[in-house]
């Protein structure tokens, strides 16, 4: 006898029964919670690791604006069963993009993490976009070439018009199905409000963590006159030999190591700095050249003056950043994305071997090869 | 007035319902127990002295289902007896015949002999002794290898004499010498003074920690006496130490470039770290096995895979020197997969150090042994595989783009190019541009706890028991890629007992058969 990993109830086949086929998902996704649940509670990491990582509590605080809206992950594209109360995606903002992070494109302010391998592969960088309208209603656009957005099975094609989005409607993302419920009855206008109301009250220059679409409690206040430098914990020389001109800075102004597991993985250690321009202008300008930093959601590779209400992004999570004395109380930037990846250049497999060139089989969505800094 | 003794076929009134006597428990019928039905109802009927005392005991220790102990559902007095129903989950266990007694190996005796004391202890604890623990009074679960206390003829206040316990627990030292030795118990008296004497058994060497604790037994007086339930259950659990047979793990490995023209490196690594100690009698084994395939320019491949094995031996062997690996024994998969995590931040750390120059990835596979227990962390498409029983379980499941086309369900099967290809393309591996976070460091898989018998979840918290037999293969893909299933299963059958020579003959298999990649394999041996 001999098990092999790709067992037989792994492929559905015409023959396969969809009731051992959802057993089996059923089974998978158990597993799948299982391993999301963070080690560092059970275990301390930092026993293996050798030194000390600072993990800020205050980095977990719940969001100062109201939730707007929720996606819900169902079974199946014809069931209304919720998989599991952990796989909800709440949206804080009225802008949102989804999809999955890939560092040529920037951060999505709706990453799925804990869907299953295949399900994230369907997902573009980014992948779709749901913004709400001056009155509380929704729309949909597909961003994507070879991501498949679906509207209650109907498709959406990219360059297609926003669609609007109703309550409890099905949402489709490449093999994932979601229902898309409206929390509240907020309009455009009343959020702005709240978020007004939340950043007045903030006397000096801030940036704010954005999550889901809204800005959130964890904040880093910039002194007058000086240099804040952001990343997150880094041995000490010596716990680990590191090349001198990183023993000059000891310390960081702001770590970010206490952020969610999924979050933190592509934040530099040193990734950036704020600094002052002059007395009243601030400017970021990246450390890292692994990691990438976004303003708006376009690549920064030299200092860049930031304005109120600016997007910063690093890997993949976004700041807002915020100036009490700038003239205009301007709550949130215009977001231009860069052209969503072109999934089909980017065919690189990670052996020696030919390279793929996978048909599309069917109408949906094309296969994506995996990128492997997407790993 | 009626004596303590029923019959079979009386009908007693009490609780609810009308019991009929079918037969006594016990062929001593000084234990005054007996099985009764009422319709489907199967319970205990037991009878003791009127006046109150009798009933009282029972009312305080029986009132609820302890651990191996009867529930007391009603009693009553009638013509100078009491009469108590009692309810519990085995009515018809059997009585212990000598011969299963016997038959049972020294470690379920001392299962079954340390529940038994829990029991015990339960009734000292609510000062209620049982006057003697004879056999008479308990009832064998050969399933669950357990004891019931069946009868309480006798049962009164505990007293703070050293003789009130000693009588409950005489029985274990006999019960224990029995299975040791397969032999009738001597006699309190003629153990004592072979014991004293420090006389060989019947001519045969002790059993090291027996006579120890027979002597805790034998007497309750003097300085070796046990004194209480919980010394009796320490002392059982030194004697188990004493005669657990600990395992022991061989290693081998071997690793080469392999004979492909185009390979001119080898970036694959291996390493272990094993450390073995005895204290207090026990012997503790800790180990930490792992497979890295380097991916990226030929420099940082290997300086990549280089680099993960060593982090990962560092950081197991800092866990290991942590309160004598504490954690490495609570929680074997999860500590194997905090060390894959704290590898990758380490490769992610070097990249920043070296932005231009550190731009490697890869996979990382790692088995954690901890005492009798293993947990393996894992990422990409290296492989550990366990042969057990002449049977090959893969744990691991391959992190390629062939894994999730098949899921999609968009892999050709006869697309033979297109396959080779998605198998080769790695969908998750540890690079130097980015740490993995938790929830992508991957370890049992579900058909591996299908195949072993095991929940996923007892796998996830507390790791695989191993058995001694059983023999751990990580590959990296240049053996499974490169070798038939089949042929790979003939190796492992040929070579189980030699993990060395197992892994010699695979890495010179494939290189006799001019494979594509390097090649790496070590195997761990549990005898």
């Amino acid at each position: 006898m001999f098990y092999r990993p790709e067992a037989p109830v792994d492929h559905p086949t015409k023959s396969s029964s969809p009731t051992l086929r959802a057993d089996v998902t059923a089974r998978r996704r158990l597993r799948q919670r299982l391993l999301c649940e963070p080690l560092a509670p059970r275990i301390d990491l930092d026993i293996f690791r050798g030194w000390r990582e600072a993990r800020d509590p205050a980095l977990a605080s719940s969001h100062l604006l109201p939730a707007l809206a929720r996606l819900t992950l169902l079974e199946s594209e014809t069931s209304s069963v919720e998989v599991a109360s952990y796989l909800q995606w709440t949206i804080y903002g009225p802008s949102v993009y989804l999809g999955r992070y890939h560092s040529s494109s920037g951060p999505v302010d709706i990453f799925f993490d804990g869907l299953l391998d295949h399900e994230l592969y369907r997902l573009n960088s980014p992948h779709a976009l749901l913004e709400m309208g001056e009155r509380g209603f929704w729309t949909l656009r597909a961003l994507a070439r070879g991501g498949y957005v679906a509207l209650d099975g109907e498709p959406i094609e990219p360059g297609d018009e926003a669609v609007p989005v109703g309550n409890r409607q099905r949402i489709t993302l490449g093999v994932a199905h979601f229902r898309f419920d409206i929390l509240g009855d907020g309009t455009l206008t009343s959020w702005t409000r709240r978020l007004e109301d939340q950043l007045r009250v903030q006397e000096k220059p801030a940036l704010f963590l954005k999550r889901q679409g809204g800005i959130c409690g964890p904040r880093h206040e910039l002194e007058e006159g000086r240099a804040a430098v952001i990343g997150r914990s880094f041995p000490r020389e010596q716990d680990l030999a590191r090349p001198p001109h990183w023993n000059a800075a000891e310390t960081l102004d702001w770590d970010l190591s206490g952020l969610r597991e999924h979050e933190r993985r592509h934040i530099g250690f040193r990734h950036a700095i704020v600094r002052p321009r002059n007395d009243h202008d601030w400017e970021i300008e990246p450390l890292s050249l692994r990691h990438r930093l976004t303003v708006n959601r376009l690549p920064v590779t030299e200092p860049k003056m930031l304005k109120t209400g600016d997007e910063v992004g690093l890997g993949s999570i976004l700041f807002h950043f915020h100036h009490p004395h700038a003239e205009r109380p301007s709550s949130r930037a215009t977001v231009k994305l860069p052209n969503p990846v072109d999934w089909h250049h980017e065919q690189k497999p990670a052996k020696p071997a030919k390279p793929i060139s996978l048909p599309a089989k069917r109408k949906g969505p094309p296969p994506i090869p995996s990128k492997r800094d997407d790993g | 007035m009626k004596g303590l003794e029923l019959q079979p076929g009386d009908q007693i009134e009490l609780g609810a319902g009308s019991w009929e006597v079918l037969r006594p428990l016990f062929p001593d019928s000084r234990s005054h127990a007996w099985l009764a039905r009422d319709g489907d109802h199967l319970r205990w009927l037991w009878t003791g002295p009127a006046g109150g005392a009798w009933a009282d005991i029972l009312e305080r220790t029986l009132d609820r289902p302890r651990y191996g102990l009867p529930r007391l559902l009603a009693v009553t007095e009638e013509e100078g007896r009491a009469i108590a129903l009692l309810d519990h989950h085995r009515p018809e266990a059997p009585i212990l015949y000598d011969e299963d007694w016997l038959e049972l190996s020294n470690v379920e005796v001392i299962d079954a002999l340390q529940r038994l004391v829990l029991s015990l202890g339960i009734l000292h604890e609510y000062d209620v002794c049982l006057g003697g623990l004879s056999r008479s009074h308990l009832l064998w679960d050969a399933a669950s290898g357990s004891f019931y206390i069946a009868a309480m003829p006798k049962p009164r206040e505990r007293s703070d004499s050293s003789e009130d316990v000693w009588r409950d627990i005489k029985l274990i030292g006999e019960l224990l010498y029995e299975n040791f030795k397969q032999r009738k118990y001597p006699g309190g008296h003629e153990m004592a003074a072979m014991l004293q004497e420090g006389k060989l058994d019947h001519g045969e060497p002790w059993q090291p920690g027996l006579p120890q604790l027979l002597a805790g037994c034998v007497t309750p007086y003097g300085e070796l006496a046990l004194r209480t339930t919980h010394e009796l259950w320490v002392a059982l659990e030194h004697l188990r130490i004493e005669i657990e047979q600990p395992l022991s793990f061989r290693v081998g490995s071997r690793s080469t470039v392999g004979s492909y023209i185009f390979r001119k490196n080898n970036q694959d690594s291996c390493g272990h770290v094993q450390m073995q100690t005895i204290s207090g009698s026990r012997k503790v084994t800790l180990g930490f096995y792992c497979v890295a395939d380097g991916i990226g320019g030929i420099k940082d491949g290997e300086r990549a895979s280089a680099l993960a094995v060593s982090a990962g031996c560092a950081a197991f062997s800092r866990a290991s020197h942590h309160r004598n690996g504490e954690v490495l024994l609570d929680s074997p998969t999860a500590s194997a997969r905090a060390i894959a995590r704290v590898v990758s931040q380490q490769l992610a750390l070097e990249g920043e150090f070296d932005p231009r120059g550190n731009r490697g990835g890869t996979t990382f596979s790692g088995l954690v042994v901890a005492g009798a227990r293993v947990g393996i962390g894992h990422v990409g498409d290296s492989r550990i595989y366990l042969f057990r029983d002449d049977t090959m379980i893969l744990l691991t499941r391959d992190h390629t783009l062939s894994t999730i086309l098949n899921e999609l369900g968009e892999l050709d099967p006869d697309d033979e190019v297109k396959r080779k290809a998605s198998e080769r393309t790695i969908s998750r591996f540890m690079t130097s541009s980015g740490e993995l976070d938790d929830g992508r460091v991957d370890s049992f898989t579900l058909e591996a706890a299908d195949a072993l018998g095991v929940d996923i979840e007892t796998l996830f918290s507390e790791g695989l028991v191993v058995r001694p037999g059983d023999l751990f293969l990580l590959t990296s893909d240049g053996v499974h890629g490169e070798l038939d299933p089949e042929e790979l299963v003939k190796h492992v059958r040929t070579h189980q007992e030699h993990p060395d020579r197992l892994c010699e003959t695979l890495v010179n298999k494939v290189v006799a058969q001019m494979g594509h990649d390097n090649v790496t394999a070590l195997s761990v041996r549990v005898d």
